[in-house]
């Protein structure tokens, strides 16, 4: 173990394995503390990464130097962009991927990191001296003292899981769960709630009649996460397949909705409205018939496989008996039950926009138990979290990326922002500046930022600075290109903002010749929003204004005595660092806003 | 320096205006008012909130007026904070001295124009277009006028414009549900119901804009401007009209050598009369001015009354190049003759004037109610740069919308649209209201 490690992990998954990755990148060594070796970076849920506004996050991951796109690109079974007809602003790649190679993937690179060491321990209790950490202990009762510690405890918390009637104790199907840390942490005075989320049957490859089903392929192509990835080489496309419920199916559900512990009061924690179990979405959307179903394998020629929008918590004997009503899976037999876990979340107004905590210096949260759900939300927090651990710890300085940056800041605020009553997942539609964060120039973006904190390796710069200097280059050919159009001569460049245009039918096209594919996507792009994200522009400088107005910890709200009581609970509860934030707090109306800005203002 | 933003400290200020009166009104506004109202009056107990109360006010010990004091706790009174109200006797002495010296005993500074209200804004009671309203209602010259600000101060457009927002915002979420809801590549909405949706939108915007030109008329007025030659009689008319010697009235031609303006309520609309100097060649170069400003009045001018004695007189119309509504009056019609005329009057028996009103007002209600433009809303020329650009911004959505945009942009732009429409309600540029709107009120309001 690296002794002069200052820093510690609690949690190997898909947050603690970015964290203690990126902190390896800046330099500095660190411990990772897991309960089980041999589960680091496992995918507990759905064989997939990316998806809707999710993709966009793998990509923003990538261009930080994160891992999650690269494991994904290299252990992909087919690549599917969705929402292609919508505008590239909400292109959102995907990735099948084999759950197994994913996991090895990662865990190789973290065991031969010189400056990741391993420990196979249950940390039980966080040691603080004067509102700073100064260790951990395990549940043999050993310290470790550290000045830094994340936390990324997923649903280990106190985890229950549901099946139907039963319950028990458990971190994950097979896992056991993480006692003990809660309670240190009430005891250092973090206050904590309960949230569920849910994941479906997994059936027998055999028992499936897959003539019944219709073939969803993949693309042929293909668009990488990951910038590292050479974008030439050919994609690999195993199929998934779409099956459909009927009504016999949803009479079986509803018949037995008592029976799931959602609906007769056993769990108390809310679950997400966005990927709701399919109880919820038969008696939710009861006018619909029927709703579609993926039938996904977990890896490659797997005997597993995973029924995507079937996620529930009824006994095992419905969930049979509802599954075999469905054409194609009339012979199906369960490999384990789909089931439902519960567990503790902490409230992420505790935190800053560093994912610190606000009352104790050196503890980070990051991950499902600040109350999101997905993958690549965990992992988007836990790089910066380990970020932000390296800065605190040997610099004194902290890493934060705004609203009008990256996904990640539209995340990041959101949770200490906004009261999270259920799962929180990200969606474009959260973004402001959704035309902006695109996932095509993520890079462009973001990786200047990354390079400035020794985020990146030395291959992943180059590959980053041929694509800026390619897409500069495109873009000035195509600004001197002049066409004759209609009478008028118009640049290349102006052309492509014409709705069918594409660099393929451009003028400039010849001396295009030897930039690579990504940048002449990206350059496209950023022709065809130009003029969109120029209206923006105005928005953003008044944000940038508004964030820019910072708000003391030691403000006394109840000096504004004009403010509505909520606001007031709210604002002395959340203590936002800005204006900005203060603006977005649930609960805090327009008028709370113009009071305290004018009074900031005033002030300034 | 103060400003606006002052808001700890106690503001006063006299509300009535000065001069002769029976009351004066003074009014207080800070966050507590309940020790200032004891010190003032010597009570001990506190004042209850929403009453007023004959009161004898004292300062340094001294009786200085009884007056009848009012006491409003906030946050239910109209700043949002603790108002006093002070009415005491009228006349220019008692009132200054109780405001002087309860600055000079440092309870509260003088409030700046419009500071009670902008109070009122800060402190959420009302949005600023409601604000706005305030201060237009104070300056209404007309009944008419009165009215529509009344309404627009009791939130009428404010409500509409929340619900042409939530329509807007409706329509947004449909957007949004298929960008990141709706995994499979078919769109819930199409671009043909969007269209739709938001043309409904337009329309209901397009209902409120419409009313700008009667909005203009309202606030502003109609010009009615009396030309003809010299000496027909036009400042004679203008003074019947008036009721009341303005113009200087004699016989010698060209008395009237500048233009003169007064003001009446025909039917609650503010009619604006102007009386020119008479048109005719002159060499005289004041008089020369005086046309120069007659045809200016002219080309501004909404009605113009031309006063004429015989038929070769109406020539003059064309010579001046009149091209708005002209009514055609044969002056001092004990004398003279024409059938070319609109109606007749003699200013010497006031035979005429009666028509001539009926007539003016009928030409008035035509303008001011034209069919092709609405006139349910008063908004003021900030509102309605506001509704025009949410106008075309609108079409210009609708317009590409055919012309094949996608999704993602088309939700942007729908929710710059929103946030377009609540500039009506509540800017963006906090700072500029401050300056540009309440800076126009008047002090103690």
């Amino acid at each position: 173990m690296t002794k002069d490690a200052k820093i510690l992990i609690i949690g190997g998954g898909h947050a603690g394995v970015e964290a203690a990755l990126a902190i390896s990148r800046m330099g500095y060594p660190v411990v990772l503390a897991t309960m089980q070796e041999d589960s680091i970076a496992r995918m507990s849920c759905n064989p997939a990464i990316g998806g809707l506004a999710k993709g966009h996050l793998v990509r923003e991951i990538d261009a930080l130097g994160g891992i999650m796109g690269i494991a994904a690109d290299s252990t992909a079974i087919q690549f599917k962009t969705l929402n292609k007809s919508k505008g590239r602003a909400v292109w959102s790649p995907r990735a099948q991927v084999d759950k197994i190679k994913y996991s090895s993937f990662i865990n190789n690179i973290i065991k031969k990191d010189k400056n990741i060491s391993i420990l196979s321990a249950n940390i039980v209790d966080i040691l603080v001296d004067k509102s700073s950490v100064s260790g951990v202990v395990t549940c043999s009762g050993k310290k470790i003292y550290v000045s830094s510690v994340i936390i990324t405890a997923g649903t280990f918390l106190d985890g229950k899981i549901h099946v139907g009637e039963t319950s028990y104790a458990a971190g994950r199907f097979g896992e056991k769960p993480s006692n003990g840390l809660t309670d240190s942490l009430l005891g250092l005075g973090f206050k904590t709630a309960r949230l569920k989320t849910g994941t479906p049957p997994r059936l027998l490859a055999s028992s499936i009649d897959w003539n019944k089903l219709i073939t969803a392929p993949g693309d042929k192509e293909v668009n990488y996460f990951s910038i590292k990835t050479d974008d030439t080489k050919s994609a690999p496309n195993t199929p998934c397949f779409i099956a459909h419920t009927n009504q016999y199916t949803h009479r079986v559900l509803e018949d037995n909705l008592e029976r799931s512990p959602m609906y007769s009061g056993k769990i108390n924690a809310t679950g997400p409205r966005y990927c709701p179990s399919v109880e919820d979405k038969v008696v939710r959307f009861a006018g619909r018939d029927s709703h579609q179903l993926f039938l996904e394998p977990e890896w490659e020629n797997s005997k597993q496989i995973y029924i995507n929008g079937f996620s529930t918590s009824l006994p095992e004997d419905v969930q049979l008996k509802a599954l075999r009503t469905i054409d194609g899976l009339k012979g199906c037999e369960l490999i384990r039950p789909g089931y439902a876990i519960e567990y503790d979340y902490f409230p992420t107004h505790q935190l800053k926009s560093t994912l610190e905590s606000k009352s104790i210096s050196g503890l980070f949260f990051a991950g499902q138990m600040n109350g999101t759900s997905g993958y690549e939300e965990a992992a988007a927090q836990g790089l910066m979290a380990g970020i932000n651990a390296v800065l605190s710890t040997y610099y004194n300085s902290t890493f934060t990326l705004k609203r009008h940056e990256a996904y990640i800041g539209v995340l990041i605020d959101d949770l200490i922002t906004k009261d999270i009553n259920e799962p929180y997942r990200m969606f474009t539609s959260r973004a402001e500046h959704r035309l902006q964060l695109r996932q095509d120039n993520a890079d462009l973006r973001l990786s200047d930022k990354a390079i400035k904190h020794n985020l990146l390796g030395d291959k992943h710069i180059k590959t980053y600075h041929r694509l800026h200097k390619d897409y500069l280059r495109a873009k000035k050919h195509l600004l001197e290109t002049q066409s004759l159009v209609d009478g008028k001569s118009v640049s290349a460049w102006n052309l492509l903002k014409r709705s069918g245009e594409h660099i393929d039918g451009s003028p400039a096209k010849a001396k295009l010749k030897n930039i690579s594919k990504r940048s002449l996507f990206l350059v496209e792009s950023e022709a065809k929003y130009e003029g969109y994200i120029n209206i923006q522009e105005k928005k953003i400088k008044k944000t940038k204004e508004i964030e820019g107005v910072l708000i003391k910890p030691s403000f006394d709200y109840r000096r504004l005595t004009n403010l509505s009581s909520e606001a007031m609970e709210k604002l002395i509860k959340i203590k936002p660092e800005t204006l900005g934030q203060a603006m977005r707090i649930d609960g805090v109306r327009q008028s709370d806003v113009s009071i305290l800005s004018f009074h900031l203002y005033n002030k300034k | 320096m103060v400003n606006y933003l002052q808001i700890d400290d106690v503001i006063i200020a006299q509300c009535t205006s000065d001069g002769a009166g029976a009351i004066n009104i003074i009014r207080l506004s800070g966050s507590s008012l309940e020790s200032l109202y004891k010190s003032l009056t010597k009570i001990k107990n506190s004042p209850k909130p929403n009453t007023i109360i004959y009161r004898n006010i004292y300062m340094n010990g001294a009786l200085m007026d009884r007056c009848l004091v009012s006491f409003f706790k906030g946050p239910h009174s109209f700043t949002g904070e603790d108002v006093v109200e002070i009415n005491c006797h009228g006349g220019n002495v008692i009132s200054k001295k109780i405001i002087r010296n309860i600055i000079d005993s440092k309870q509260a500074r003088h409030a700046l124009p419009g500071e009670f209200t902008f109070r009122a804004y800060y402190n959420g009671k009302i949005d600023i277009l409601q604000a706005e309203s305030i201060n237009e209602l104070i300056k209404s010259e007309t009944n008419m006028f009165t009215n529509k600000t009344m309404e627009n101060i009791d939130g009428r457009i404010s409500v509409e414009i929340g619900t042409i927002k939530q329509s807007l915002i409706n329509l947004s979420s449909l957007v949004e549900y298929d960008l990141d809801i709706d995994e499979s590549n078919a769109d819930v909405t199409s671009n043909n119901e969007i269209s739709s949706i938001l043309n409904k939108t337009l329309l209901q915007i397009r209902k409120i804009s419409s009313c700008s030109l009667y909005s203009n008329i309202l606030k502003n007025g109609l010009r009615v401007v009396l030309i003809g030659k010299p000496n027909v009689g036009k400042s004679t008319m203008f003074n019947y009209l008036l009721g009341f010697n303005r113009s200087i009235v004699s016989s010698v031609a060209g008395t009237t050598r500048d233009t003169v303006e007064a003001t009446l309520d025909i039917d609650g609309h503010k009619i604006i009369f102007i009386d020119t100097a008479g048109c005719w060649t002159s060499k005289d170069t004041i008089e020369k001015i005086g046309i120069e400003k007659t045809k200016k009045e002219i080309n501004s001018a909404d009605i113009a009354l031309f006063l004429g004695e015989d038929d070769s007189d109406l020539q003059l119309i064309e010579k001046l190049n009149v091209r708005c509504k002209c009514i055609k009056i044969l002056s001092k019609s004990d004398t003279n003759t024409s059938d070319l005329y609109d109606l007749k009057i003699s200013s010497l028996d006031g035979v005429g004037f009666e028509s001539l009103l009926t007539l003016l007002s009928t030409e008035i209600k035509t303008i001011v109610y034209n069919k092709d433009v609405g006139s349910e809303y008063y908004i003021n020329e900030r509102q309605q740069v506001v509704l025009k650009e949410i106008i075309y911004k609108g079409e210009e959505i609708i317009k590409i919308i055919a012309s094949g945009l996608e999704k993602d942009v088309l939700a942007t732009l729908i929710k710059d649209l929103v946030d377009t429409l609540n500039e009506i309600v509540d800017p963006i540029n906090k700072e500029d209201i401050i300056n540009n709107i309440f800076s126009n009120f008047c002090v103690g309001k």
